[in-house]
């Protein structure tokens, strides 16, 4: 699993929790900005950008929109820029950060490009400006929160033991016959347990709900925080914290689906 | 309560079975509604009984036993059920049969449990449930080889669907008639060096409690191989001296002696014996990944699941705090119309005032919960019947184990935004005892809607509405912190509890089945919603009712003289007094002696504060949104400085006391009934009172420095 070393460095951890904390104070005050202008009804983006009688409004000028828009670029793509890199490095699946990285983007050049739409082309594309910059709040706090949650959880599946785990795995040829700790299996694989250590608290109660030695066992999934996670053994599922699963030594197995 | 009729009972059933095995639901399709809940004596586990439904002249009384996975026990309810099976308690006189539900979709693990009770000897029937959800997951189990193996009747059914229940009622009835002594029931086989050693603790058992052959035996290698069945037994002290621990010691050293490693010795040999049945029982015919695992792909998704978690409860919220107005303004109604005619009904006097503003105004303040309460259930048991909830404890755990909890507390503490009170009741889902009272104790922290109304009065009146960041306005703001407050101050509570209960205690754990989806029956939810309701009117009604007219005796005593005004009057009573009393005590926080009144009587319940304000100010029918009480609150000015009594740091610091103190006497009579002490009730009202004076204390303080006020 990619991780870009950033949650084992405590000084990069605490710069993008910084970062983090000072681009959640621009979500918010890009929601202000956005209220104090205009609100979610089409009607209020065309008297903002075509000006109101009723409310004493000016149409916005070419020069003032082009010195808007001129500051905005290089802002939005550095901030799109550096949430959607950081997301490369989270461990979410290809598809997810694919997605994200292109509505980022999508949605940044919409919020953008719709203003001009509406000023000199027609008003009827007001709704794109509303879904404009609805849709990247919403990407925008999505990320943030992922990030968030990515910087907090539990970095302990990185340790020592994976490292010469993750070496096997690269070369192609995973150790069959080595003995592991459960918690290093990644999800959807499996193993059969070899022992577990008699002197935990726990381990009683881990082989009274069937995890006994030659039991097969399957990783299922971690939990969105990457602890406790969730096991599939005798045909049922069981939730397990990972400082409880280190006691069980296993014997990876080739899947069977 | 009604009593059940005792008489004609010709018989005494257990139910018994692992967690989420349906045994509740069979437990209704076997008694339908009758059934009776109560406590077991000195604990709080409850224990529910009803009498089988249909036989003509044979009553059978059905006991349900809390689920377990095993006869070693992990918690109180555990210990509860397996004390009664294993024959360490004599609660069941007239024990004639123990009908053991297993999920067949999950036979191996459930027969762990089985095959420990068949053991014991006792007359055992196997209701094997879920035969629907087997088939689903492509199994086909082979019933009667299954009997054949255990030596005991198997009855298949789906009790969810009411589906071969009458043939369970059928054979129960059948077996409880049965006059037989002796069963043949099958047993773990073991090699004679493991018998040998099995054998004095046998004789010990067999010497020193009531328990008899074969029980003894199959509890002598349970005893021998965990540590934990052995202290099982020596808290039950019937030999204190620690005999039993030297004939285990010994046994076990004759054991590692010839190489037999003895630590979990008979699980190890157990679940041998279960795959053996298994693979002469189940038939996997086809295999695809289950619907389950599908459903928790989206639920419990890394960036889905918390979304869908939040966006879930916030509509159970959103629907708590607009559905319940409804009938919560319609029992006000009722109750106020109820003591208006017993007020005209009546002859004047102290009988009528007691009546009135003690018992009648006390029963209100209870019954202004049970919507709430209600609705919060439905959708907790909703949400906990379909398997969702295991999923939240899932998901939240590693989040709430830094404050010393798991995610068991998850639900319990959310619960606790609406009211504490269903909060504190939904704590019996946690198995660490020390975890279970820690979330007791903060979960009062969190902001009930009760405080509500007393928030709403102070912003209204005091909080100037100012726009913050054009978005938000001040008013919210202050709401918004108040809410923060409750938590901060709850997760700080939790970790002084956390070191403060010393790290004797056993260590918290999350070994928790994740229970496959289920559709919910709607039944069972209502059911269960019915249930908590009555808990919470008889039990902790009665200690509210007490309180109440306490509280009423204080604000009604010494009698006024008959032509002073009510202000006047609430002066010279008990409570004025003691408002004058502890005017010096809370003068610090910028409250005055009127405040310090409102601050006893709201001790009832919070809301009473506006009314207690509005009776000193004289106000008619008050309340929060009541433009003339907060007209009269910003016109209220000292005597002796001409100041203005109120300023928005008086309601600040008023705001903060409420958000932290433990004014709220349903609260306390919940987590007296919950622990089954006066001491953890105590203990809250003294943390949290303290905390709230502090905390009003440094704001007020605090801002008179910076100039404020």
């Amino acid at each position: 699993m990619q991780n870009g070393g950033f949650q084992s460095q405590p000084l990069m951890k605490l710069t993008l929790l910084f970062t983090l904390l000072l681009l959640t104070g621009f979500w918010a005050t890009n929601f202000a900005l956005y209220f104090a202008r205009m609100d979610i009804t089409p009607q209020s983006v065309e008297d903002y950008y075509l000006g109101s009688e009723e409310q004493f409004k000016m149409p916005r000028t070419y020069q003032s929109m082009l010195e808007v828009t001129h500051a905005h670029l290089p802002m939005m793509a550095f901030v799109v820029l550096l949430l959607t890199h950081l997301l490369i490095f989270a461990p979410y699946s290809f598809k997810t950060k694919a997605t994200f990285i292109a509505s980022g983007f999508i949605f940044s050049l919409l919020n953008e490009s719709a203003g001009w739409l509406v000023r000199f082309v027609s008003p009827h594309f007001a709704f794109l400006k509303v879904a404009g910059f609805l849709g990247f709040q919403g990407i925008l706090g999505f990320l943030l929160v992922a990030l968030a949650m990515f910087l907090i959880k539990s970095p302990r599946g990185e340790d020592s033991a994976s490292k010469n785990y993750s070496r096997a795995d690269k070369s192609g040829s995973p150790d069959l016959n080595k003995r592991i700790p459960l918690a290093l299996l990644k999800p959807g694989e499996e193993g059969t347990v070899v022992s577990i250590h008699k002197n935990s608290s726990n381990s009683s109660d881990l082989m009274e709900m069937g995890l006994t030695p030659g039991t097969r066992v399957k990783l299922v999934k971690f939990a969105p925080l990457g602890d406790p996670m969730q096991l599939d053994v005798r045909g049922y599922h069981l939730s397990v914290r990972r400082s409880e699963a280190k006691n069980i030594l296993i014997k990876r197995e080739i899947s069977s689906n | 309560m009604e009593e059940i009729k005792t008489k004609n009972i010709s018989a005494d059933i257990a139910l018994v079975g692992n967690p989420n095995s349906g045994k509740t639901s069979l437990f209704n399709a076997l008694t339908g509604l009758r059934q009776k809940v109560a406590n077991y004596p000195g604990v709080t586990v409850e224990k529910k009984t009803g009498m089988l439904k249909g036989g003509a002249g044979v009553e059978v009384k059905v006991y349900d036993l809390p689920g377990l996975y095993s006869l070693v026990p992990k918690s109180l309810d555990d210990k509860i059920a397996a004390d009664i099976i294993t024959g360490r308690s004599t609660e069941i006189e007239n024990l004639k049969l123990i009908v053991v539900v297993a999920d067949a979709s999950n036979l191996s693990r459930n027969l762990y449990l089985v095959t420990q009770i068949i053991e014991l000897g006792a007359p055992v029937l196997l209701a094997l449930n879920m035969m629907d959800s087997a088939k689903t997951k492509g199994l086909e189990i082979d019933v009667a080889t299954l009997a054949k193996e255990l030596n005991i009747p198997v009855v298949p059914l789906t009790a969810n669907k009411r589906n071969g229940s009458q043939a369970l009622r059928e054979k129960i009835f059948e077996l409880v008639a049965d006059d037989r002594n002796s069963f043949q029931n099958a047993s773990l086989r073991v090699d004679d060096e493991i018998r040998k050693a099995t054998a004095p603790i046998c004789d010990w058992l067999q010497a020193n409690t009531h328990v008899t052959s074969p029980a003894s035996c199959s509890e002598a290698l349970r005893v021998l191989s965990n540590d934990k069945a052995l202290d099982t037994w020596i808290r039950n002290c019937y030999e204190p001296n620690g005999k039993l621990q030297t004939v285990v010691k010994q046994s076990r050293e004759n054991l590692a002696r010839k190489n037999v490693p003895w630590p979990m010795l008979e699980t190890r040999l157990r679940y041998q014996w279960i795959d053996d049945i298994c693979r002469k029982t189940v038939r996997q015919i086809k295999q695809d990944r289950s619907f389950s695992e599908k459903i928790d792909t989206v639920l419990t998704h890394r960036l889905l699941g918390p979304f869908i978690f939040l966006f879930i409860f916030a509509l159970i919220f959103q629907a708590i705090f607009s559905w319940a107005a409804v009938p919560m303004s319609g029992i006000e109604t009722f109750i106020s119309w109820l003591g208006n005619k017993v007020e005209a009904i009546m002859p004047d006097g102290v009988l009528e005032d007691l009546l009135v503003n003690g018992a009648i105004a006390g029963v209100g303040a209870i019954l202004i919960f049970l919507p709430q309460i209600m609705f919060l259930f439905f959708f907790l048991s909703l949400l906990e019947n379909t398997g969702y909830m295991a999923r939240v404890a899932f998901m939240m755990d590693r989040f709430m184990r830094g404050a010393g909890l798991s995610g068991r507390s998850v639900i319990p503490l959310l619960s606790s935004f609406a009211c504490a009170i269903p909060g504190i009741m939904a704590t019996r889902t946690i198995q660490n005892s020390r975890e279970r009272l820690i979330t007791i104790m903060i979960a009062p922290l969190m902001s009930c809607s009760a405080r509500l109304p007393v928030y709403a009065l102070m912003i209204g009146a005091f909080i100037p509405s100012i726009a913050v960041l054009g978005i938000f306005s001040l008013p919210g703001l202050i709401l918004l912190a108040m809410y923060l407050l409750g938590i901060v101050a709850a997760i700080a509570a939790a970790f002084v509890l956390k070191r403060s209960k010393g790290k004797k205690q056993q260590p918290s754990t999350f070994i928790m089945e994740l229970p496959p989806y289920r559709r919910p029956s709607l039944h069972q939810t209502f059911l269960q919603v019915y249930e908590r309701a009555k808990i919470f009117v008889t039990d902790a009604g009665k200690i509210i009712l007490a309180i109440s007219i306490v509280l009423w005796f204080l604000a009604s005593y010494p009698k006024p003289q008959a032509d002073i005004s009510s202000s006047e009057a609430i002066k010279q009573s008990f409570a004025g007094q003691l408002g004058q009393v502890i005017e010096p005590v809370i003068k610090p926080l910028g409250f005055d002696w009127k405040i310090g009144i409102a601050l006893i009587t709201s001790f009832a319940a919070r809301e009473v504060l506006v009314s207690t304000l509005a009776t000193i100010y004289n106000v008619e029918g008050a309340d929060e949104t009541s433009v003339t009480l907060r007209e009269a609150m910003r016109k209220e000015r000292n005597p002796e400085t001409g100041k203005p009594v109120y300023t928005p740091l008086v309601a600040l610091s008023l705001m903060v006391f409420f958000a932290l103190a433990c004014q709220c006497m349903s609260t306390v009579a919940v987590v007296r009934r919950e622990t089954n002490s006066w001491r953890w009730p105590f203990i809250m009202i003294a943390y949290m009172t303290i905390l709230a004076y502090l905390g009003s204390l440094v704001v007020f303080q605090g801002g008179r420095l910076l100039g404020f006020g």
